[in-house]
């Protein structure tokens, strides 16, 4: 049966900060230019480790917003200071409960929490201004948002680990089509904490020199920290649009991919069909591509299945590290660069590429017209999702 | 618009043996673990406490409703999380250079119990997790809403949290608590109610006994209880007010 194409969203404001720069225009600057913004870091002082760390203190939020103080809050809030103009015009436009707000992060303000733990541990009590509600829970990000925005209609937290600001972005296409909503606020933030740090560690995942995605000499994942946001519309216009989202469980294992990458699969061949786009008319590939060497692998047999083997693809954490629940939504906004500008980013640290890789890895800059992006981000719980974003509608 | 109508119920607490205890406020004799018969043994073993309560409430609401969980998304709302896996993190953390078991780590995703259930039962449809503080029930019914809306058949809603462990929560300030409800989209067998989307309004609040009106989740109980009564009209997702959120809960056909 002929599926109908759902509506093209428009996305009206975007942003994004991360170890590449604290505004949008520093941090694509960096991207077309083939800046990493990973360093060596003694952020988790007992193992030194390659991470991407948000590249200036971030400043505590407004007086009005200190009770919800974290560094997830700190940074979401500098990130999104750009695009706040937009989002008060949407809100005076359409009515503060027509506006609603989506975000994902997967560690919310754990690292107050370990912080706090560390000094219960020590003195037998909490800091103060430590709150379980406000700055733990990630009620703490959504009051913060809420405050510094004035949007009043509906609003959550998607937290489904890597995929989580991916699956904001897709949660807010669902409350416009469902008219729930008349634009949404979604993007997502994380940051470094032990918990990540350790936990990857654990995994033997991290990469002891960074990351390099679909290299034949990669060796783990980097991990990052940053924020990214963008303003979704039911009517308007903007440098790209969300054509489609797909979505998919691997059903398989807590934190391997299916061996046949068939939940990612599901998730591509769902944000295409949405969007009654043929895989042809894919441009360019933006992978999840954490640079350990089973997702890599799988991730690449899957977009060769479903788009080809000649589609330039490349993965931006060589850039930014893995920013975990920020990650969809930064490769998000990497993706309306590419579509705005008209590059692919080169997949850095993916020389020499791995000859079991078949597909086209961009292994330097290209300059091309770029009308449709699929970007992929996929996590732990097999929860999948696929963003397709076009120049138009 | 689709008519959503209720279609099963599922609830675990360790002290209330069913629906029938919670409304009349029977508690029966502590029960030490949900038996979770939905994830294999391997699958559970390695799960946590969250994780089979959800598992527990899933299955009966899917048993009620005669739901084929392989083809059911589940929308899982917890305002913390399965919070005993970070807190023991942090414990080894509190020791030097102590790295976490790998299973610890991935139980502490705020998608585990979405991840596990995934696993047992073979669903492929995302399943997504959700928090929204005092307003995650309402927000995931909500979500559930938009799911059906777009994809029609059934979902499945699951509210649960457990008590967040020392030094960061309160001793006793709540009981682990899960609850389900099978949504359907469309006609089908009889079903307890429909169910509108959640939106913003007064409504009633139904009592349900004090240990759960403190759990953080305690709207999710009042709307099973409200369920299992019969009850009918504006059903309050808080605390009852104009700015909180409700559903209307209508007979069913």
């Amino acid at each position: 049966m002929a599926v109908s194409p759902s509506p093209a969203l428009p996305v009206t404001a975007h942003c994004a900060g991360n170890a590449l720069g604290v505004t949008t225009l520093s941090v694509i600057g960096a991207l077309e230019a083939g800046r990493t913004g990973l360093r060596r870091s003694l952020a988790d002082p007992a193992h030194e480790m390659v991470l991407g760390e948000f590249p200036c203190p971030p400043e505590p939020p407004p007086a009005a917003l200190r009770a919800f103080d974290t560094r997830l809050v700190r940074i979401s809030l500098m990130v999104l200071e750009e695009i706040v103009p937009a989002i008060e015009r949407a809100v005076a436009r359409l009515g503060a409960d027509r506006v609603a707000l989506v975000l994902g992060t997967s560690t919310g303000g754990i690292r107050e929490s370990e912080e706090a733990f560390a000094a219960w541990s020590a003195q037998g009590s909490l800091p103060a201004g430590f709150s379980l509600v406000n700055r733990h829970s990630f009620n703490g990000l959504l009051g913060a948002v809420r405050g510094r925005t004035g949007i009043r209609g509906p609003g959550y937290v998607v937290a489904t680990a890597c995929s989580s600001s991916a699956e904001a972005i897709a949660t807010a296409r669902r409350l416009l089509l469902s008219g729930t909503a008349d634009a949404v606020l979604c993007g997502g933030a994380d940051t470094l904490c032990t918990t990540t740090l350790r936990g990857f560690r654990s995994l033997e995942a991290i990469s002891p020199g960074g990351c390099r995605p679909f290299s034949a000499g990669r060796d783990g994942l980097s991990l990052g920290e940053g924020a990214a946001f963008l303003l979704l519309e039911r009517e308007g216009n903007g440098p790209a649009w969300l054509l489609g989202a797909g979505e998919s469980s691997d059903a398989y294992h807590m934190s391997h991919p299916h061996p046949e990458g068939l939940g990612a699969r599901l998730a591509m061949r769902d944000a295409l069909s949405q969007a009654g786009l043929d895989p042809s008319g894919v441009d360019h590939v933006n992978a999840h591509g954490t640079g350990t060497p089973a997702n890599d692998g799988v991730e690449a047999a899957a977009i060769g299945e479903v788009v080809g083997n000649r589609v330039p693809v490349a993965s931006t954490k060589g850039y930014t590290g893995h920013l975990l629940g920020a990650a969809g939504a930064t490769e998000a906004v990497f993706a309306i660069a590419s579509i705005a500008r008209g590059f692919v980013p080169a997949s850095l640290g993916a020389t020499p590429v791995d000859p079991a890789i078949a597909i086209a890895i961009a292994t330097g800059p290209l300059r091309q017209r770029v009308r449709t992006v699929l970007s992929n981000s996929f996590a732990f719980g097999g929860a999948n999702v696929s963003l397709l974003l076009g120049a138009g509608p | 618009m689709r008519s959503i109508h209720v279609a099963g119920i599922g609830l675990w607490t360790p002290r209330y043996p069913g629906l029938a205890a919670l409304v009349d406020d029977t508690p029966g004799p502590a029960a030490a673990s949900p038996p979770a018969a939905l994830l294999p043994p391997a699958v559970r073993r390695r799960s946590g406490p969250l994780c089979r309560a959800v598992a527990e409430v899933v299955g009966q609401a899917a048993a009620e409703g005669g739901a084929d969980l392989s083809r059911t998304p589940m929308v899982y709302g917890s305002v913390y999380g399965e919070t005993s896996a970070a807190v023991e993190m942090m414990g080894a953390f509190a020791q030097g250079e102590g790295l976490p078991s790998p299973t610890t780590f991935h139980n502490s995703v705020h998608n585990a119990p979405a991840g596990y259930l995934s696993i047992a039962t073979g669903c492929r449809i995302f399943s997504p997790s959700i928090a929204a503080g005092p307003e995650t029930p309402a927000m995931a019914l909500l979500d559930a809403w938009m799911l059906l809306l777009q994809r029609g058949g059934e979902a499945v809603v699951a509210l649960a949290d457990e008590p967040v462990p020392v030094p960061l929560g309160v001793p006793g300030a709540f009981l682990i608590a899960a609850v389900a409800f099978l949504l359907r989209a469309g006609p089908g067998r009889p079903a307890r109610a429909r169910i509108g989307a959640p939106r913003r309004g007064a409504g009633a609040v139904p009592p349900i006994p004090a240990e759960l009106a403190l759990h953080p989740c305690a709207p999710a109980f009042r709307l099973a209880a409200a369920l299992a009564r019969g009850q009918r009209g504006a059903v309050s997702l808080g605390d009852g007010g104009p700015d909180g959120w409700m559903v209307e809960l209508a007979e069913d056909g």
